[in-house]
């Protein structure tokens, strides 16, 4: 009589026992169908949510349940989500991150406590203190908040008053002044950081591009754009030596393409006086800031930051002219339509007594082929919505 | 020019897509505000500012409130940047503080229509009416129906009906609708059970498209008949 164990073997010696083995041995080559792509998505739509591990406000973990689709039962979810970005519509203040920041490190934000003026070793301020006082002088005429500012930072302080005779002038948006944030560190809050040269060069250069390309502005400025990020380059990496013909040529461009426009402006009809002096006003400023800016190039480390605020100066001095000459030409087509109304067409021989006083306005060369004498207003009917007229200014001259 | 665009605002929610991980675009980021880089730390808030900004105005309906819990935020995550373990994005973590800090702030004004803790007490009426819901199934159909005509002025709509939202009920439907949190993250953040957000989101839901159909009927309105006789 056989044992069991006996039993057993004779059993695995069996053929059956064979074809059990080489199935084994085989195993995988039976899975020959592969699953369809979209089985998981179907099986998670049914699966309950993945618990998220606890978490408290003072030192929140999060466990990732990303991984798994969105559940498409829910028309409105999916809506809301496609959607999603329409939904943020609050745009942070500036000057948030320089409250984080000062909480986060409060001992940096002492010296922008120090008072404005405080001499240095004791003595009379020095004399970048007294260019800084000159730029304080014009911002706080405009309202800028400078009680804040670093005592040292003249090019900031001077940015940031260009920025806002930007804002005064709806220029903020023009992307060439959004470009130069990085130089309004105060006002953004981002004081801390240190611009790349070569991102800010190239920033500057194709922001001053795209600018032509949104307003149709001038050509020259794709010229322009390439000198900026030279003399940018330069301010970075080379001494003054090899700044200072970058900077002349800079200026001796924009000087010119300034000349130009104003020149062009003195052709055309200033409605009032009022206006005029405020465009006056707008460029004493900037001037201003840029002779603070010039003069204290030598003095600051921060050379890039200066001739960046330099750059911005006189393009947004260009922008200003560029704007000025388009509500000019708006003006004067509004009364040259007013006139055309209300003068009869004739010819010019059919009146003897025309002693050709009444010279249709406003025309570029009508007033005289190329004078800069602007001409004479029209009467006040004329001009219907333009309010009280008064005698019509030239703009200062260049 | 923003500096930042919408696009490069790494979404802290975007999932695995058909095998490839998504890489979390602030983590180089992160590694160098662990060393207490600035500049690092600023980049980081101009990344998410916006965004977290929005989440708290959302459940705070105060922009002012949200702007304190910005900084808190912020100040918070930095501060314990040595918390987060990289198990989430970045933007999921300091995601989850915002709303942490909102929810606290709203509680401290004691404000709410609908308690946090007893949420599925609603604002007295019964949003399960049969006819009400059709009313909201309306307004569904009419959201999805115009979808891609006008669609800002949609989206408009639905902004300005969750403002006028019990806090209870807004809470519940931007954290599911917008910020993408299941029922169970929900529960876990408002301290309720996952059901009572479900339930409390239904309700929810019915009265937001209510809103929206009520605001579309007024706009639809033609304007003798809003004239008093």
């Amino acid at each position: 009589m056989k044992s069991a164990s006996e039993s057993a073997s004779a059993v695995s010696g069996t053929p059956a026992d064979a074809l059990l083995a080489w199935a084994r041995n085989t195993r995988p080559r039976f899975d020959a169908l592969e699953p369809r792509a979209d089985f998981w998505s179907a099986i998670a739509e049914q699966l309950p949510p993945q618990p998220v591990a606890a978490s408290s406000t003072a030192n929140p973990t999060v466990t990732s349940t990303f991984t798994a689709p969105l559940p498409a039962t829910d028309q409105l979810r999916a809506w809301t989500q496609q959607h999603r970005a329409a939904f943020d519509v609050v745009e942070p203040r500036a000057d948030l991150w320089p409250h984080i920041e000062g909480q986060l490190y409060p001992a940096d934000a002492a010296p922008a406590a120090r008072p404005f003026m405080t001499p240095a070793r004791g003595g009379r301020p020095a004399w970048w203190q007294m260019a800084a006082a000159a730029v304080v002088v014009f911002g706080l005429g405009y309202g800028v908040r400078l009680g804040t500012e670093p005592a040292a930072d003249v090019s900031l302080v001077a940015a940031d008053q260009t920025l806002k005779i930007a804002d005064e002038d709806g220029l903020r948006s023009l992307p060439v002044v959004d470009a130069n944030l990085h130089v309004a560190r105060p006002r953004h809050g981002f004081r801390n950081q240190e611009p790349d040269p070569a991102v800010q060069a190239a920033v500057l250069a194709s922001t001053v591009q795209r600018d032509d390309a949104e307003n149709g502005t001038t050509t020259e400025n794709a010229e322009m754009a390439r000198v900026m990020a030279e003399t940018a380059r330069a301010a970075r990496t080379g001494s003054h030596t090899a700044l200072a013909p970058e900077i002349a040529r800079l200026e001796a461009r924009y000087a010119a393409l300034i000349t130009r426009h104003r020149t062009a402006a003195q052709h055309r009809f200033v409605p009032t006086h009022a206006l005029a002096e405020e465009w006056d006003r707008e460029m004493a400023v900037l001037d201003s800031a840029y002779a603070a800016l010039r003069q204290e190039l030598p003095r600051n480390p921060r050379t890039d930051d200066v001739v960046a605020a330099m750059s911005r100066n006189l393009h947004l001095r260009l922008k200003l002219l560029h704007q000025q000459m388009m509500a000019l030409d708006a003006v004067q087509q509004v009364r040259q339509r007013a006139s055309s109304q209300l003068t009869p067409r004739r010819p010019p021989t059919v009146n003897p007594d025309d002693n050709g006083s009444n010279i249709e306005d406003g025309a570029p060369g009508a007033s005289g082929g190329g004078t800069l004498v602007p001409p004479a207003p029209p009467a006040p009917e004329s001009v219907p919505g333009l309010g009280a007229r008064v005698a019509p200014r030239p703009l200062r001259a260049a | 020019m923003p500096l930042i665009s919408e696009s490069t605002v790494p979404d802290a929610r975007v999932p695995v897509i058909e095998g490839f991980a998504y890489i979390d675009a602030s983590t180089p980021l992160v590694v160098r505000c662990r060393t207490g880089d600035r500049r690092a730390q600023a980049e980081l808030y101009r990344l998410y500012c916006k965004a977290m900004l929005n989440v708290s105005f959302r459940i705070t309906g105060s922009q002012e409130e949200a702007e304190d819990v910005l900084q808190e935020a912020f100040v918070s995550a930095f501060r314990d940047i040595g918390h987060y373990k990289g198990e989430s994005s970045f933007g999921a973590w300091l995601k989850r503080i915002v709303i942490n800090r909102s929810l606290n702030r709203m509680q401290q004004r004691r404000l709410t229509l609908v308690r946090l803790d007893d949420i599925t007490a609603g604002d007295g009426r019964d949003w399960a009416d049969d006819d009400e819901a059709a009313e909201g199934a309306g307004a569904w159909a009419w959201l999805r129906d115009h979808d891609g005509d006008d669609t800002d002025r949609r989206v408009a709509q639905v902004r300005r009906a969750l403002h006028l939202l019990p806090d209870g009920y807004r809470v519940v439907l931007t954290l599911y609708l917008l910020e993408g949190y299941d029922h169970a993250e929900i529960g876990e953040v408002l301290g309720i059970t996952e059901s009572t957000s479900k339930s409390q989101y239904s309700r929810a839901r019915k009265r937001l498209l209510e809103l929206v159909l009520a605001s579309q009927r007024q706009a639809a309105a033609p304007v003798s008949e809003a004239r008093p006789a």
